[in-house]
Protein backbone atom coordinates (compact mmCIF):
# COMPACT_ATOMS: atom_id res chain seq x y z
CA UNK A 1 0.00 0.00 0.00
CA UNK A 2 2.51 2.67 0.76
CA UNK A 3 4.95 1.69 -2.03
CA UNK A 4 2.09 2.27 -4.44
CA UNK A 5 0.83 5.48 -2.56
CA UNK A 6 4.95 6.57 -2.93
CA UNK A 7 4.53 5.29 -6.62
CA UNK A 8 1.47 7.71 -7.41
CA UNK A 9 2.73 10.29 -6.08
CA UNK A 10 5.90 10.17 -8.43
CA UNK A 11 4.37 8.99 -11.00
CA UNK A 12 1.67 12.68 -10.79
CA UNK A 13 4.96 14.64 -10.14
CA UNK A 14 7.02 13.02 -13.11
CA UNK A 15 3.80 13.59 -15.52
CA UNK A 16 3.37 17.98 -14.20
CA UNK A 17 6.74 18.14 -14.95
CA UNK A 18 6.27 16.59 -18.38
CA UNK A 19 3.49 18.82 -18.61
CA UNK A 20 5.63 21.78 -17.12
CA UNK A 21 8.43 21.60 -19.28
CA UNK A 22 10.60 21.88 -16.21
CA UNK A 23 10.33 25.06 -15.68
CA UNK A 24 7.11 27.18 -13.75
CA UNK A 25 3.74 27.82 -15.11
CA UNK A 26 2.11 31.30 -15.67
CA UNK A 27 -0.88 31.67 -16.87
CA UNK A 28 -2.95 34.56 -17.56
CA UNK A 29 -6.77 33.57 -17.06
CA UNK A 30 -8.19 37.04 -16.00
CA UNK A 31 -6.19 35.83 -12.79
CA UNK A 32 -2.64 35.49 -12.43
CA UNK A 33 -2.28 31.84 -11.43
CA UNK A 34 1.09 29.65 -10.95
CA UNK A 35 2.01 26.06 -9.57
CA UNK A 36 4.83 25.09 -8.37
CA UNK A 37 5.88 22.07 -6.68
CA UNK A 38 9.05 19.34 -5.17
CA UNK A 39 10.00 16.44 -4.29
CA UNK A 40 12.59 15.18 -2.45
CA UNK A 41 13.74 11.53 -1.27
CA UNK A 42 16.80 10.89 1.21
CA UNK A 43 18.56 7.65 2.91
CA UNK A 44 19.35 7.90 6.64
CA UNK A 45 21.32 5.17 8.63
CA UNK A 46 21.89 5.46 11.92
CA UNK A 47 24.00 3.29 14.69
CA UNK A 48 23.24 2.39 17.95
CA UNK A 49 19.66 3.98 18.35
CA UNK A 50 16.88 4.17 15.96
CA UNK A 51 16.39 7.88 14.66
CA UNK A 52 12.83 8.38 13.24
CA UNK A 53 11.67 4.62 12.45
CA UNK A 54 14.26 2.02 11.34
CA UNK A 55 16.57 3.51 10.37
CA UNK A 56 19.66 1.52 11.94
CA UNK A 57 18.62 -0.91 9.13
CA UNK A 58 18.62 1.91 6.94
CA UNK A 59 15.87 3.67 5.58
CA UNK A 60 14.25 5.38 2.51
CA UNK A 61 11.25 6.76 4.48
CA UNK A 62 12.46 10.42 4.65
CA UNK A 63 10.90 12.11 1.95
CA UNK A 64 8.26 14.84 0.30
CA UNK A 65 6.09 15.45 -2.28
CA UNK A 66 4.77 19.15 -2.35
CA UNK A 67 2.23 20.91 -4.80
CA UNK A 68 1.78 24.74 -4.36
CA UNK A 69 -1.47 26.80 -6.58
CA UNK A 70 -1.41 30.59 -6.56
CA UNK A 71 -3.83 32.81 -7.54
CA UNK A 72 -3.46 36.57 -7.75
CA UNK A 73 -7.05 37.60 -7.85
CA UNK A 74 -5.97 41.92 -7.34
CA UNK A 75 -3.43 43.92 -6.12
CA UNK A 76 -4.32 43.49 -2.63
CA UNK A 77 -5.58 39.28 -3.15
CA UNK A 78 -4.26 36.27 -3.25
CA UNK A 79 -5.26 32.70 -3.00
CA UNK A 80 -2.78 29.90 -2.28
CA UNK A 81 -2.91 26.57 -1.24
CA UNK A 82 0.07 23.94 -1.12
CA UNK A 83 -1.04 19.73 -0.72
CA UNK A 84 2.46 18.15 1.05
CA UNK A 85 2.82 14.47 1.22
CA UNK A 86 6.00 13.48 3.54
CA UNK A 87 7.05 10.48 5.01
CA UNK A 88 9.42 10.51 7.84
CA UNK A 89 9.79 7.15 9.39
CA UNK A 90 6.27 6.03 11.15
CA UNK A 91 5.40 9.64 10.57
CA UNK A 92 3.46 11.21 7.55
CA UNK A 93 3.13 7.90 5.58
CA UNK A 94 2.72 10.09 1.93
CA UNK A 95 -0.65 11.10 2.97
CA UNK A 96 -2.22 13.70 1.45
CA UNK A 97 -2.47 16.99 3.36
CA UNK A 98 -3.33 20.42 2.90
CA UNK A 99 0.49 21.91 4.62
CA UNK A 100 -1.16 25.59 3.77
CA UNK A 101 -4.48 27.05 2.17
CA UNK A 102 -5.41 30.48 2.62
CA UNK A 103 -6.89 33.72 1.44
CA UNK A 104 -4.07 36.92 2.08
CA UNK A 105 -5.11 40.80 1.94
CA UNK A 106 -2.26 42.92 1.63
CA UNK A 107 -4.10 46.27 2.52
CA UNK A 108 -0.47 48.47 2.85
CA UNK A 109 3.05 47.55 3.40
CA UNK A 110 2.68 47.72 7.03
CA UNK A 111 -0.86 45.26 7.55
CA UNK A 112 -1.76 42.35 5.50
CA UNK A 113 -4.28 39.59 7.05
CA UNK A 114 -4.20 35.54 6.34
CA UNK A 115 -7.10 33.89 6.83
CA UNK A 116 -7.36 30.43 6.52
CA UNK A 117 -4.50 27.30 7.43
CA UNK A 118 -1.25 29.59 8.03
CA UNK A 119 2.18 28.61 8.22
CA UNK A 120 3.44 29.96 11.83
CA UNK A 121 6.59 31.89 12.46
CA UNK A 122 8.94 30.43 14.68
CA UNK A 123 12.54 31.01 14.71
CA UNK A 124 13.70 32.05 11.13
CA UNK A 125 13.96 29.04 9.54
CA UNK A 126 10.13 27.09 10.66
CA UNK A 127 7.82 28.36 7.61
CA UNK A 128 10.24 26.94 5.22
CA UNK A 129 10.63 23.58 6.90
CA UNK A 130 8.74 21.19 5.00
CA UNK A 131 10.94 21.77 1.77
CA UNK A 132 14.32 20.25 1.81
CA UNK A 133 16.14 23.03 -0.70
CA UNK A 134 15.07 25.72 1.56
CA UNK A 135 17.03 24.12 4.35
CA UNK A 136 20.71 24.21 4.45
CA UNK A 137 21.27 20.89 5.99
CA UNK A 138 18.54 17.63 5.78
CA UNK A 139 16.99 18.25 9.48
CA UNK A 140 17.01 21.99 10.52
CA UNK A 141 18.82 22.03 14.13
CA UNK A 142 16.60 19.63 16.77
CA UNK A 143 16.75 21.85 19.72
CA UNK A 144 14.23 24.05 17.91
CA UNK A 145 12.90 23.03 14.91
CA UNK A 146 12.17 19.49 16.34
CA UNK A 147 10.28 16.86 13.98
CA UNK A 148 8.38 15.36 16.90
CA UNK A 149 6.91 18.75 17.27
CA UNK A 150 6.50 19.50 13.81
CA UNK A 151 2.56 19.07 13.72
CA UNK A 152 1.72 21.14 16.84
CA UNK A 153 3.99 24.05 15.86
CA UNK A 154 3.97 23.83 11.83
CA UNK A 155 0.50 25.57 10.73
CA UNK A 156 -2.62 26.21 12.58
CA UNK A 157 -5.92 26.61 11.27
CA UNK A 158 -7.28 30.67 11.86
CA UNK A 159 -5.81 33.64 10.76
CA UNK A 160 -2.45 36.16 11.03
CA UNK A 161 -2.13 39.43 10.72
CA UNK A 162 1.43 40.56 9.26
CA UNK A 163 3.20 44.00 7.54
CA UNK A 164 6.36 45.21 7.16
CA UNK A 165 7.39 48.59 8.84
CA UNK A 166 10.31 50.72 6.68
CA UNK A 167 12.58 52.78 9.08
CA UNK A 168 14.46 54.23 6.29
CA UNK A 169 18.11 53.93 6.76
CA UNK A 170 17.35 52.74 10.18
CA UNK A 171 16.65 48.86 8.08
CA UNK A 172 13.14 47.16 8.40
CA UNK A 173 10.74 45.09 10.86
CA UNK A 174 8.48 42.38 9.78
CA UNK A 175 5.93 41.05 11.97
CA UNK A 176 3.70 38.54 12.18
CA UNK A 177 1.05 37.47 14.78
CA UNK A 178 -1.57 34.97 14.65
CA UNK A 179 -4.43 33.03 16.22
CA UNK A 180 -5.50 29.82 15.39
CA UNK A 181 -5.93 25.65 15.95
CA UNK A 182 -4.33 22.27 15.06
CA UNK A 183 -5.26 19.13 14.17
CA UNK A 184 -2.68 16.30 14.86
CA UNK A 185 -2.67 13.39 13.12
CA UNK A 186 -2.27 9.90 15.44
CA UNK A 187 0.86 9.18 13.74
CA UNK A 188 2.49 12.74 14.61
CA UNK A 189 5.76 12.40 17.05
CA UNK A 190 3.49 14.57 19.55
CA UNK A 191 0.17 12.43 19.84
CA UNK A 192 2.54 9.39 19.81
CA UNK A 193 4.69 11.04 22.57
CA UNK A 194 1.47 11.65 24.65
CA UNK A 195 -0.07 8.00 24.45
CA UNK A 196 3.33 6.71 25.36
CA UNK A 197 3.52 8.86 28.25
CA UNK A 198 -0.55 7.76 29.01
CA UNK A 199 0.33 3.84 28.26
CA UNK A 200 3.21 3.81 31.29
CA UNK A 201 1.60 6.20 33.44
CA UNK A 202 -1.54 3.56 33.59
CA UNK A 203 0.73 0.64 33.33
CA UNK A 204 1.85 1.93 36.88
CA UNK A 205 -1.28 1.53 37.63
CA UNK A 206 -2.00 -2.00 36.39
CA UNK A 207 -4.11 -0.30 33.60
CA UNK A 208 -4.17 -0.87 29.26
CA UNK A 209 -4.67 2.67 27.06
CA UNK A 210 -7.52 0.99 24.74
CA UNK A 211 -8.44 3.95 22.79
CA UNK A 212 -6.77 7.12 22.42
CA UNK A 213 -7.89 10.97 21.05
CA UNK A 214 -5.68 14.14 20.90
CA UNK A 215 -7.18 17.43 19.80
CA UNK A 216 -5.52 20.70 19.82
CA UNK A 217 -7.26 23.61 21.51
CA UNK A 218 -5.51 26.86 20.38
CA UNK A 219 -2.29 28.18 19.45
CA UNK A 220 -1.41 31.90 19.60
CA UNK A 221 2.08 33.43 18.78
CA UNK A 222 4.37 36.08 16.70
CA UNK A 223 7.40 36.99 14.98
CA UNK A 224 9.46 40.36 14.73
CA UNK A 225 12.42 39.89 12.36
CA UNK A 226 14.97 43.14 12.41
CA UNK A 227 17.17 43.66 9.15
CA UNK A 228 19.28 46.72 10.23
CA UNK A 229 21.23 48.19 8.11
CA UNK A 230 24.22 45.89 8.29
CA UNK A 231 24.46 44.27 4.92
CA UNK A 232 23.42 40.44 5.43
CA UNK A 233 22.24 40.21 9.17
CA UNK A 234 18.73 39.34 10.36
CA UNK A 235 17.78 39.40 14.33
CA UNK A 236 14.65 38.25 15.05
CA UNK A 237 12.43 37.07 18.47
CA UNK A 238 9.28 34.67 18.15
CA UNK A 239 6.72 33.17 20.87
CA UNK A 240 4.64 30.18 20.91
CA UNK A 241 1.68 28.96 22.86
CA UNK A 242 -0.41 25.83 22.48
CA UNK A 243 -2.64 24.20 24.23
CA UNK A 244 -3.51 20.53 23.49
CA UNK A 245 -6.36 17.65 24.90
CA UNK A 246 -5.93 14.06 25.13
CA UNK A 247 -8.57 11.56 25.88
CA UNK A 248 -7.15 7.69 26.88
CA UNK A 249 -9.76 4.86 27.20
CA UNK A 250 -8.23 2.93 30.21
CA UNK A 251 -9.08 -0.78 30.60
CA UNK A 252 -9.08 -1.84 34.45
CA UNK A 253 -7.65 -5.68 35.61
CA UNK A 254 -10.87 -6.71 35.86
CA UNK A 255 -11.76 -5.69 32.31
CA UNK A 256 -13.72 -2.13 32.92
CA UNK A 257 -13.11 0.29 31.01
CA UNK A 258 -13.37 3.92 31.58
CA UNK A 259 -12.14 7.60 30.18
CA UNK A 260 -9.18 9.65 31.44
CA UNK A 261 -8.00 12.62 30.54
CA UNK A 262 -4.29 14.54 29.92
CA UNK A 263 -3.13 17.77 28.59
CA UNK A 264 -0.58 18.79 27.10
CA UNK A 265 0.66 22.63 27.00
CA UNK A 266 3.34 24.30 24.52
CA UNK A 267 3.95 27.23 26.72
CA UNK A 268 5.73 30.36 26.31
CA UNK A 269 8.43 28.90 23.82
CA UNK A 270 10.21 31.89 22.82
CA UNK A 271 13.02 31.97 20.41
CA UNK A 272 15.82 34.55 19.52
CA UNK A 273 17.26 34.27 15.89
CA UNK A 274 20.40 35.96 14.38
CA UNK A 275 21.51 35.35 10.80
CA UNK A 276 24.43 37.22 9.61
CA UNK A 277 25.51 36.26 5.07
CA UNK A 278 28.83 37.73 3.83
CA UNK A 279 30.18 36.53 0.82
CA UNK A 280 30.94 33.23 1.13
CA UNK A 281 29.96 32.67 4.91
CA UNK A 282 26.81 32.33 6.18
CA UNK A 283 26.13 32.15 10.59
CA UNK A 284 23.06 31.38 12.10
CA UNK A 285 22.55 31.13 15.83
CA UNK A 286 19.46 30.38 18.17
CA UNK A 287 18.12 29.71 21.30
CA UNK A 288 15.15 28.91 22.51
CA UNK A 289 13.50 28.09 25.81
CA UNK A 290 9.93 26.76 26.20
CA UNK A 291 7.66 24.97 28.97
CA UNK A 292 5.97 21.69 28.47
CA UNK A 293 3.52 21.73 31.27
CA UNK A 294 2.13 18.12 30.78
CA UNK A 295 -1.12 17.08 33.27
CA UNK A 296 -1.47 13.50 32.55
CA UNK A 297 -4.46 11.60 34.70
CA UNK A 298 -4.63 14.55 37.05
CA UNK A 299 -0.65 14.22 37.68
CA UNK A 300 1.46 17.32 36.86
CA UNK A 301 4.49 15.33 34.60
CA UNK A 302 7.33 17.17 36.08
CA UNK A 303 9.54 18.60 33.16
CA UNK A 304 10.75 21.89 34.20
CA UNK A 305 11.67 24.68 31.02
CA UNK A 306 13.32 23.44 28.52
CA UNK A 307 15.99 25.02 27.19
CA UNK A 308 18.18 24.55 23.82
CA UNK A 309 20.01 26.64 20.51
CA UNK A 310 22.22 25.85 17.96
CA UNK A 311 25.20 27.56 15.85
CA UNK A 312 25.55 26.75 12.61
CA UNK A 313 28.41 28.05 9.94
CA UNK A 314 28.29 27.61 6.32
CA UNK A 315 31.01 28.46 4.30
CA UNK A 316 30.40 28.02 0.41
CA UNK A 317 33.52 25.95 -1.13
CA UNK A 318 33.02 27.02 -5.10
CA UNK A 319 29.30 28.30 -6.21
CA UNK A 320 27.61 25.66 -5.58
CA UNK A 321 28.71 23.43 -3.14
CA UNK A 322 28.56 24.99 0.58
CA UNK A 323 29.80 22.81 3.27
CA UNK A 324 28.09 23.10 7.12
CA UNK A 325 28.90 22.15 10.44
CA UNK A 326 26.54 22.65 13.38
CA UNK A 327 26.05 22.43 17.20
CA UNK A 328 23.18 21.53 18.51
CA UNK A 329 22.12 21.60 22.04
CA UNK A 330 19.12 20.54 23.46
CA UNK A 331 18.62 20.36 27.47
CA UNK A 332 14.77 18.85 28.49
CA UNK A 333 14.64 20.44 32.00
CA UNK A 334 17.57 23.93 31.98
CA UNK A 335 17.76 23.38 35.75
CA UNK A 336 18.57 19.69 35.44
CA UNK A 337 21.24 19.69 33.02
CA UNK A 338 23.10 16.78 33.57
CA UNK A 339 19.71 14.58 34.26
CA UNK A 340 20.45 13.74 38.15
CA UNK A 341 16.86 14.58 38.79
CA UNK A 342 15.99 12.48 36.09
CA UNK A 343 18.02 9.82 37.62
CA UNK A 344 16.53 10.26 40.64
CA UNK A 345 13.14 9.68 39.57
CA UNK A 346 13.94 5.88 38.30
CA UNK A 347 15.20 7.41 34.58
CA UNK A 348 17.88 7.80 32.18
CA UNK A 349 20.09 10.89 32.83
CA UNK A 350 21.00 11.05 28.97
CA UNK A 351 17.16 11.36 28.42
CA UNK A 352 17.74 14.79 29.43
CA UNK A 353 20.38 15.97 26.92
CA UNK A 354 21.20 15.77 23.71
CA UNK A 355 24.13 17.29 22.11
CA UNK A 356 24.28 16.88 17.79
CA UNK A 357 27.55 17.80 16.31
CA UNK A 358 27.16 17.69 12.13
CA UNK A 359 29.27 18.19 9.46
CA UNK A 360 27.00 18.59 5.97
CA UNK A 361 27.56 19.50 2.19
CA UNK A 362 24.96 20.97 0.00
CA UNK A 363 25.27 20.93 -4.05
CA UNK A 364 23.30 23.19 -5.81
CA UNK A 365 23.87 21.53 -9.38
CA UNK A 366 21.36 23.90 -10.90
CA UNK A 367 18.28 26.31 -9.98
CA UNK A 368 16.35 23.09 -9.54
CA UNK A 369 18.42 20.28 -8.36
CA UNK A 370 19.99 20.02 -5.02
CA UNK A 371 21.91 17.10 -3.41
CA UNK A 372 22.95 16.87 0.33
CA UNK A 373 24.92 14.92 2.48
CA UNK A 374 25.25 14.63 6.43
CA UNK A 375 26.94 12.99 9.17
CA UNK A 376 26.17 13.52 12.84
CA UNK A 377 27.47 12.34 16.44
CA UNK A 378 24.82 12.42 19.19
CA UNK A 379 25.55 12.10 22.81
CA UNK A 380 22.05 12.01 24.59
CA UNK A 381 18.72 10.40 24.06
CA UNK A 382 15.85 13.88 24.80
CA UNK A 383 13.20 14.79 22.14
CA UNK A 384 11.64 11.72 22.08
CA UNK A 385 14.05 8.79 21.26
CA UNK A 386 12.96 6.43 23.56
CA UNK A 387 9.89 6.09 21.41
CA UNK A 388 11.78 4.69 18.56
CA UNK A 389 13.78 2.42 20.84
CA UNK A 390 11.34 0.55 22.87
CA UNK A 391 12.87 -2.37 25.39
CA UNK A 392 14.50 -4.84 25.63
CA UNK A 393 17.17 -3.07 23.13
CA UNK A 394 16.19 0.25 24.93
CA UNK A 395 18.09 3.49 24.03
CA UNK A 396 21.56 4.41 24.33
CA UNK A 397 23.59 8.03 25.26
CA UNK A 398 26.33 8.27 22.29
CA UNK A 399 25.11 7.62 19.07
CA UNK A 400 25.80 8.36 14.60
CA UNK A 401 23.39 9.22 12.03
CA UNK A 402 24.19 10.15 8.68
CA UNK A 403 21.53 11.16 5.78
CA UNK A 404 21.57 11.53 1.83
CA UNK A 405 18.79 13.40 -0.18
CA UNK A 406 18.03 14.56 -3.25
CA UNK A 407 15.32 17.21 -3.88
CA UNK A 408 13.86 18.48 -7.17
CA UNK A 409 11.83 22.07 -7.40
CA UNK A 410 9.78 23.80 -9.78
CA UNK B 1 53.53 57.19 -30.91
CA UNK B 2 53.37 57.15 -27.01
CA UNK B 3 50.51 60.09 -27.38
CA UNK B 4 48.27 58.21 -29.72
CA UNK B 5 49.11 55.20 -27.18
CA UNK B 6 48.02 57.48 -24.10
CA UNK B 7 45.25 59.24 -26.33
CA UNK B 8 43.45 55.92 -27.21
CA UNK B 9 43.71 54.39 -23.52
CA UNK B 10 42.38 57.51 -22.27
CA UNK B 11 39.21 57.00 -24.92
CA UNK B 12 38.58 53.86 -24.23
CA UNK B 13 38.34 54.35 -20.78
CA UNK B 14 36.25 57.79 -21.10
CA UNK B 15 33.79 55.57 -23.46
CA UNK B 16 33.51 52.28 -21.53
CA UNK B 17 33.87 54.36 -17.88
CA UNK B 18 30.46 55.64 -17.02
CA UNK B 19 28.53 52.29 -18.55
CA UNK B 20 30.15 49.01 -18.25
CA UNK B 21 28.81 46.34 -20.17
CA UNK B 22 25.99 44.21 -17.94
CA UNK B 23 25.93 47.36 -16.02
CA UNK B 24 21.76 47.39 -14.71
CA UNK B 25 20.01 50.24 -14.70
CA UNK B 26 16.62 50.41 -12.92
CA UNK B 27 13.20 51.62 -15.33
CA UNK B 28 9.70 52.17 -14.91
CA UNK B 29 6.89 53.83 -17.52
CA UNK B 30 7.66 57.11 -18.48
CA UNK B 31 4.16 57.95 -17.37
CA UNK B 32 5.10 56.60 -13.41
CA UNK B 33 6.27 59.84 -11.99
CA UNK B 34 9.31 58.12 -9.72
CA UNK B 35 12.13 59.35 -11.08
CA UNK B 36 14.41 58.33 -7.94
CA UNK B 37 14.36 55.96 -4.80
CA UNK B 38 16.77 55.31 -1.69
CA UNK B 39 18.73 52.00 -2.20
CA UNK B 40 16.57 50.51 0.44
CA UNK B 41 13.13 50.99 -0.71
CA UNK B 42 14.87 49.62 -4.34
CA UNK B 43 15.56 46.72 -2.25
CA UNK B 44 12.23 46.55 -0.35
CA UNK B 45 10.76 46.41 -3.83
CA UNK B 46 12.41 43.82 -5.03
CA UNK B 47 12.37 41.62 -1.86
CA UNK B 48 8.56 41.99 -1.61
CA UNK B 49 8.93 43.67 1.80
CA UNK B 50 7.11 47.42 -0.61
CA UNK B 51 4.25 46.19 -2.26
CA UNK B 52 2.79 49.80 -2.89
CA UNK B 53 3.90 52.97 -4.44
CA UNK B 54 2.84 55.65 -2.75
CA UNK B 55 -0.30 56.39 -4.71
CA UNK B 56 -1.29 52.99 -3.25
CA UNK B 57 -1.11 51.04 -6.73
CA UNK B 58 0.41 48.06 -6.39
CA UNK B 59 3.75 47.51 -7.67
CA UNK B 60 4.58 44.76 -10.45
CA UNK B 61 7.98 43.53 -9.84
CA UNK B 62 9.93 41.76 -12.90
CA UNK B 63 13.35 40.26 -12.73
CA UNK B 64 15.41 38.68 -15.36
CA UNK B 65 15.91 35.34 -15.80
CA UNK B 66 19.59 35.09 -15.95
CA UNK B 67 22.60 36.89 -17.62
CA UNK B 68 25.43 39.77 -17.03
CA UNK B 69 22.60 42.44 -16.10
CA UNK B 70 20.65 40.35 -13.59
CA UNK B 71 24.00 39.63 -12.06
CA UNK B 72 25.14 42.63 -11.25
CA UNK B 73 22.01 44.40 -10.50
CA UNK B 74 21.46 41.06 -7.91
CA UNK B 75 24.29 41.08 -6.30
CA UNK B 76 25.69 44.96 -6.65
CA UNK B 77 22.26 46.91 -5.80
CA UNK B 78 20.50 43.78 -3.61
CA UNK B 79 23.48 42.51 -1.98
CA UNK B 80 22.57 39.12 -2.81
CA UNK B 81 24.23 36.50 -5.66
CA UNK B 82 21.57 35.38 -7.96
CA UNK B 83 21.37 32.37 -6.28
CA UNK B 84 20.42 33.70 -2.99
CA UNK B 85 17.95 36.07 -4.41
CA UNK B 86 16.44 32.45 -6.13
CA UNK B 87 16.38 30.62 -2.65
CA UNK B 88 14.70 34.13 -0.73
CA UNK B 89 11.92 34.28 -3.36
CA UNK B 90 11.46 29.78 -3.18
CA UNK B 91 11.28 30.50 0.85
CA UNK B 92 8.77 32.79 0.47
CA UNK B 93 6.65 30.93 -2.04
CA UNK B 94 6.45 27.32 -0.54
CA UNK B 95 6.11 29.24 2.86
CA UNK B 96 2.54 30.64 1.68
CA UNK B 97 4.09 33.88 2.66
CA UNK B 98 3.87 35.64 -1.26
CA UNK B 99 4.12 34.66 -5.01
CA UNK B 100 7.95 35.88 -6.43
CA UNK B 101 8.26 38.31 -9.08
CA UNK B 102 7.62 37.64 -13.20
CA UNK B 103 10.70 36.57 -14.23
CA UNK B 104 11.42 36.99 -18.11
CA UNK B 105 13.69 37.23 -20.90
CA UNK B 106 16.13 39.77 -21.18
CA UNK B 107 16.16 43.51 -21.60
CA UNK B 108 13.34 43.63 -24.62
CA UNK B 109 11.03 41.48 -22.41
CA UNK B 110 11.37 43.70 -19.56
CA UNK B 111 11.15 46.86 -22.06
CA UNK B 112 8.00 45.56 -24.00
CA UNK B 113 6.08 44.18 -20.40
CA UNK B 114 6.98 47.79 -18.29
CA UNK B 115 5.99 49.66 -21.76
CA UNK B 116 2.23 48.44 -21.20
CA UNK B 117 2.10 48.27 -17.20
CA UNK B 118 2.68 51.41 -15.53
CA UNK B 119 3.05 49.83 -12.03
CA UNK B 120 5.79 47.97 -13.40
CA UNK B 121 9.39 48.33 -12.56
CA UNK B 122 12.42 45.97 -14.08
CA UNK B 123 16.23 46.64 -14.75
CA UNK B 124 18.12 46.82 -18.06
CA UNK B 125 21.44 47.20 -19.17
CA UNK B 126 22.61 50.86 -18.61
CA UNK B 127 23.09 50.81 -22.89
CA UNK B 128 19.37 50.44 -23.58
CA UNK B 129 17.56 53.44 -24.57
CA UNK B 130 14.25 53.09 -24.92
CA UNK B 131 11.65 56.72 -24.78
CA UNK B 132 8.21 54.13 -23.80
CA UNK B 133 10.73 53.39 -19.77
CA UNK B 134 12.18 56.29 -18.28
CA UNK B 135 15.68 55.33 -16.14
CA UNK B 136 15.63 55.74 -12.05
CA UNK B 137 18.36 56.62 -10.13
CA UNK B 138 19.05 55.01 -7.02
CA UNK B 139 20.35 57.51 -3.92
CA UNK B 140 22.97 55.51 -2.29
CA UNK B 141 23.72 56.91 0.98
CA UNK B 142 27.39 56.44 2.29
Amino acid sequence: MKCSQTFFMILSFGLILQGSQLSAWSFDLGTKMRINGFLSQGYIKSQDNNFFGESEDGSFQINEFGLTLNGEITDNLRVGLQLLSRDLGAEGNNKINIDWGMADYRWRNWLGVRLGKVKLPIGLYNQGRDSDFLRPMVFLPQSIYDENKRTLVVAATGGSIYGNLAFGAGGDLEYQAYYGEVNFPEDSGQAQGMRALGEKMAAKAGRRVVAFESDNRYVYGGSLIYSPPVEGLRLGVSYFTGESEFDYKLRNRDGSIFRAEATGNMKDFIVYSAEYARERWQISAEYMEATPDRVVFDKDIPGGRSQGGYVQVAYRLIDPVVIYALYDVFYADKDDRDGSELEARGELDYLGWRKDFGLGLRWDVNDSWVLKAEWHKVDGAALQLPLFNPPPEGVKRDWYYYVLKASYNF
Amino acid sequence: MTVIRIISILLLLLWSGPALAGEAVLVVHRDNPVSSLELADVRAIFLGKKVFWDDGNGIEVLLQKSGETHQNFSQNTLGKSPRQLSMYWKRILFSGEGLPPREVDGDDQILETIAANVKAIGYVDSHVKDNRVKPVSIIREE
